[in-house]
């Protein structure tokens, strides 16, 4: 089963095209990731499937990403319906400007939740991520105090709170410590088989570690797609197996 | 042609540089370091000067009755009262324009940045203000005047405090969307991928302005208690202390104006305490906005 399907994607910023005839599959409640240089298109396709590129006027996009086998794309679709079905994790931790409590309840909140029902939420997904015992104390406080390991689970917890069926996670441990990034990449594997998540990552290691399913993109192109052992046991195109000898990129 | 292919490495200049150049260069740097000094001494100096000027010939004026008392009978002529009129009514007048422009500026620059961005129309918008901004306040004041007459208001409480707070308008917005200018484009991302609508998205965004937002908001009931220029026909100008929306009122600008016109020492050295009055006021809304930049900054974002 797949959850999220790219048909003939084509992405342009200005002129300059990012995505050229992306076609790719995610299986559902699995972990793919998306590997490629710097500079290739992995941030601007997952950007794709929440509808976030729209934020930058001058990017245009054809093709079609459907999300349950419909178009989040098509004419009348709902962008904020189609955005609380998927979950972002960014790069760097971006805690809202407000307490700890109310960074994981904003997303609760906006859905009109009632108030028992968010203080469980918030405190059952505070515990999934492992913050819970370092902030109880401290739920009133300002996130922004946080240190980047605790504000990136946060983020997590944050992200999670509203239930989304997909999790994008770009770069997500990129920016931590190593305990930190370990950390998170622990609690993205526990989700395997709760979430269908797709994430971006330049460590060929971490994706090795993770990754049921790998794609692997070159100057906007998708160049090859595979199950992850299949991919790394016997990858087929020639870039593939240059860029996983480290020889390029 | 030879086959011989050029060093690729050019080999670095090994010569000193002359010690007669280095010198004019150090000599250089002192002359405008010297410069620049001497300008900021200037503008030290000038500010230092007006505080001193005010100081030393209003301080002698300065007493309680004049800060708490409105001018009496012959107040002009060297008699008794003070002042409060003209305080009550300047503090009335620009906290007024100041809520009055937010309640204008703050939906206007929100739309900006949550719903218009960069568009052609948020560049015109951006324009309009920019130019409502160097409109001079006297202009503003005419506006109102023929305003007011065509409606048939007298000067007033209320018609001084729309008209000033048209002169306010431009800066409080302009200042918000600087402000929100700064907002990261994370904040954005955040807020839309976890589902928030764009009306959601503007109450994010002046939650992270919120330090600036204040310091707007100072900077502005700063300017507005400044200005003479747009509440000389509008508010018009009394003795008496404030008395609702409807009847006129005096403000400090003005009242420095009338006293410093009379040809008695004793009160144009009122004018210029009242001049130190209004000094104040601003001086310590300006250190107030400048610190609370700070203050309030702990839950955003940087
Ligand atoms: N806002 C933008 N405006 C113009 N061009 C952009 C913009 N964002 C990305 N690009 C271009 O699109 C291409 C793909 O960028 P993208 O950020 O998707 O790469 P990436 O694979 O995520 O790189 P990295 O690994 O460095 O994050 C690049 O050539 C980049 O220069
Ligand atoms: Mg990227």
């Amino acid at each position: 089963m797949y959850s999220l399907t790219v048909q003939n994607l084509n992405v342009w910023y200005g002129k300059q095209q990012a995505l050229k005839n992306i076609d790719v599959a995610f299986p559902e409640r699995r972990i793919s990731a998306i590997i490629g240089p710097s500079g290739c298109g992995k941030s601007t396709l997952l950007k794709s499937f929440n509808r976030l590129l729209e934020l930058n006027e001058q990017v245009r996009i054809e093709g079609r990403v459907l999300l349950d086998g419909e178009d989040i794309y098509a004419p009348g679709v709902d962008v904020v319906a189609v955005r609380s079905r998927i979950g972002l994790l960014a790069q760097k931790p971006f805690p809202l400007p407000m307490s700890i409590f109310d960074n994981v309840a904003y997303g609760l909140r906006l859905q009109g939740r009632n108030k028992r029902e968010i203080a469980e939420v918030v405190e059952a997904q505070l515990r999934a991520v492992g913050l819970w015992e370092e902030v109880k104390e401290r739920l009133k406080a300002p996130a922004t105090g946080l240190s980047g390991g605790q504000q990136q689970r946060l983020c997590l917890a944050r992200t999670l709170a509203v239930r989304p069926e997909i999790l994008l996670c770009d770069e997500s441990t990129a920016s931590l410590d190593p305990l930190s990034a370990r950390g998170i990449e622990e609690l993205l594997a526990a989700l395997r088989g709760h979430y269908t998540i797709i994430m971006v990552t330049h460590d060929i290691d971490q994706a090795r570690r993770l990754a049921d399913y790998v794609v692997f993109m070159w100057l906007g192109e998708l160049v090859e797609k595979a199950p992850a052992a299949e991919f790394f046991g016997a990858p087929r195109a020639e870039l593939t197996q240059a860029y996983l000898a480290r020889r390029i990129g | 042609m030879s086959e011989h292919i050029s060093d690729p490495i050019p080999q670095a200049s090994v010569r000193p540089a002359k010690p007669l150049y280095l010198e004019r260069r150090r000599l250089e740097e002192r002359v405008f370091l010297a410069l620049m000094r001497l300008c900021l001494l200037g503008a030290a100096a000038a500010l230092g000067m007006i505080l001193a000027v005010i100081f030393w010939r209003g301080v002698g004026a300065l007493s309680v009755e004049m800060l708490t008392q409105p001018p009496r009978g012959n107040f002009y002529l060297g008699g008794g009262g003070g002042i409060a009129n003209a305080i009550a009514g300047s503090i009335l007048l620009a906290s007024g324009a100041t809520a009055a422009a937010f309640c204008w500026a703050a939906p206007l620059v929100l739309y900006l940045h949550a719903y218009a961005r960069r568009s052609r129309f948020a560049a015109w918008v951006r324009l309009t203000l920019d130019v409502l901004w160097g409109i001079p306040s006297i202009v503003y004041g005419a506006f109102g005047f023929s305003l007011m007459i065509l409606l048939g208001l007298r000067a007033s409480l209320l018609a001084g405090v729309l008209t000033l707070s048209l002169v306010v308008l431009p800066i409080l917005a302009r200042t918000l969307d600087e402000v929100l200018r700064m907002a990261p484009h994370q904040l954005l991302e955040t807020g839309f991928a976890l589902g928030a609508t764009r009306a959601e998205m503007a109450g994010l965004l002046l939650r992270q302005a919120l330090p600036g937002l204040f310091t707007a908001l100072l900077l502005a009931f700063g300017r507005g208690v400044g200005d003479a220029a747009s509440v000389l026909f509008t508010a018009g100008y009394t003795d008496n202390m404030p008395g609702g929306i409807f009847s006129p009122v005096a403000s400090l600008p003005l009242a420095v104006f009338f006293q410093l016109n009379a040809p008695f020492p004793a009160v144009q050295e009122r004018a210029y305490a009242s001049a130190l009055v209004l000094t104040v006021m601003i001086l310590v809304i300006s250190l107030t906005a400048h610190l609370s930049l700070r203050r309030l900054g702990k839950h955003v974002v940087r």
